[in-house]
């Protein structure tokens, strides 16, 4: 009896690892990279969209009539982002050209104000390093934003695609997720779908919470902004509800921008946006967001912070929004493992 | 040796389940477990209300219409209860503060709710080798920091050991 186990254990081993370096390899070919990146992105994107079509499924529409509503939502409303954001966006960034000569003038101010200092070597030593770097950090920041909009254009057909498997996903899938469980003997499915569903029951949530949050952060600011008469309102508070998916980090990255201009108006305005936004986020961070995300994570808050920075190493800003939900993925295999082996 | 999940629960078969009045509007999902350690009992479920700025609800066992996927209530209530998470990962210890391991799930009948063991882990490692240790609840007595583990009687201890899960069906058929 052990020692067929052995045999089969081999075999397993032997036969994963060959599966493994066959995707790694597939991987590296670029028009199977990009396939995979588009079917990624089509997956999350329907997956945030799935408790809106449960809920339309719940109302007794049928499934096609329901995915296919869904799309044209998700269409019109790119097209809405199309005619109405961007151009928003648009004339908001050309006062930015403003606002940037604005900057100019306050850092020629400060560097008279400076020049006292300046005659001592090390402090000008130190303000040029600042200078340097902060320029050569701002260009590579544009630069980078840059090239993903290039390459996004680039990719623009093929993007094209992605409604259409988006449709399939939703309409789909439990047909799709029961022909992707033929990967796996048979034996071992039910226990599979089990896992998947547990997965499927707390990632949902997280979603559900997390975009209900980013929601209602992106209004409370943009209505702190508007009160505020900060400029450039849609894109701050646009930043600051994406951030704000990040835990521990994302509030402060989020609101730095938003201080910055401020301080452009005047020294006041900015704190009296900081601390509006300080009062935002503690409401959020201490009544809202316990009681939204609730117990779907239960994650000790040192374990979010290791994760956050694992994935802000790896995959930047993308990362650090990636890293909390797959902690939770990992997670519940993890307590499904341990359930079903004992 | 007998298959879990016929006639017994963990407290995982019940966590994140959906709770529904009769009249069937959603209230909240499952939290946590509300337990009479004294007469070793499940008594009802804490809930955790979809709406805003509201408190956690119970649920005892006697208002319980039906569960499945959904669990079906007559009503709800707000007074607290001892809760399963307040004990579990408390260590378990014997009079001479020999430490058995933490307290991780506990095992009851689906008809009774009555507790019927208490599932120790001993870490993951110590876990895959040598088992989950099952201690039966009238051996324990639950303290502000520990759980007291008083035997009484010299049995060896139940163990609760990996098995292939894969092949759940298979084994019922052998036994």
């Amino acid at each position: 009896m052990k020692k067929i186990n052995k045999k089969k254990l081999v075999l397993t081993i032997m036969s994963i690892i060959i599966f493994v370096s066959i995707i790694f390899m597939l991987i590296r070919i670029p028009i199977i990279k990009q396939l995979i990146n588009l079917v990624f992105i089509s997956f999350i994107v329907s997956y945030i969209l799935k408790p809106l079509y449960m809920v339309l499924i719940s109302k007794g529409i049928n499934k096609k009539a329901a995915s296919s509503l869904i799309i044209l939502g998700l269409l019109g409303l790119i097209l809405l982002t199309f005619i109405v954001v961007i151009p928003s966006i648009f004339k908001e960034s050309l006062d930015i050209n403003k606002a940037i000569s604005d900057l100019e003038h306050y850092w020629a101010d400060a560097n008279i104000k400076i020049k006292v200092l300046s005659t001592n070597k090390v402090i000008s030593n130190i303000i040029d390093t600042i200078y340097h770097k902060f320029n050569a950090q701002t260009l590579v920041i544009f630069d980078k934003i840059f090239e993903s909009i290039m390459g996004l254009g680039e990719n623009i057909i093929t993007y094209m695609v992605s409604p259409l498997i988006i449709y399939y996903f939703l309409y789909d899938s439990e047909n799709m997720v029961n022909k992707t469980l033929i990967v796996f003997p048979p034996e071992s499915r039910n226990v599979i779908k089990k896992i998947i569903e547990d997965i499927d029951k707390v990632l949902g949530k997280y979603i559900i919470s997390q975009l209900i949050l980013c929601g209602i952060i992106t209004v409370a600011t943009f209505l702190i902004l508007m009160f505020m008469k900060v400029d450039f309102p849609l894109i701050l508070s646009l930043i600051n509800g994406i951030f704000n998916i990040v835990p521990y980090f994302g509030p402060i990255f989020g609101v730095v921008p938003a201080v910055l201009i401020a301080l452009l108006a005047s020294p006041k305005i900015a704190l009296y946006t900081a601390l509006w936004l300080f009062v935002l986020q503690q409401i959020e961070g201490n009544i809202l967001s316990p009681k939204i995300i609730g117990e779907s994570i239960s994650m000790h808050p040192l374990t979010v912070i290791m994760l956050l920075i694992l994935g802000g190493k790896i995959g930047g800003i993308l990362g650090m929004i990636l890293a909390v939900p797959l902690g939770v993925v990992v997670k519940v295999i993890y307590e499904d493992l341990n359930y079903y082996l004992f | 040796m007998f298959q879990l999940g016929d006639n017994m629960f963990k407290s995982k078969d019940f966590i994140f389940m959906d709770v529904v009045t009769a009249e069937g509007k959603k209230i909240g999902f499952i939290r946590d477990l509300l337990i009479d350690f004294n007469k070793g009992k499940v008594i009802g479920f804490e809930v955790s209300p979809y709406k805003f700025f509201r408190k956690n609800l119970s649920v005892l066992k006697e208002d319980i219409v039906y569960f499945n996927k959904n669990m079906v209530v007559k009503k709800v209530e707000k007074n607290n209860y001892l809760c399963l998470n307040s004990f579990v990962n408390m260590e378990v210890i014997d009079k001479c503060k020999n430490v058995f391991g933490m307290v991780e799930d506990i095992i009851f009948t689906y008809d009774t709710f009555e507790i019927k063991g208490i599932i120790v882990s001993s870490g993951f490692i110590t876990n895959l080798l040598r088992g989950k240790i099952i201690m039966l609840v009238n051996e324990l007595i639950l303290g502000e920091e520990n759980i007291l583990y008083i035997p009484n009687c010299d049995n060896n201890f139940l163990k609760n050991m990996p098995h292939n899960f894969f092949e759940e069906g298979k084994a019922n058929e052998k036994n």
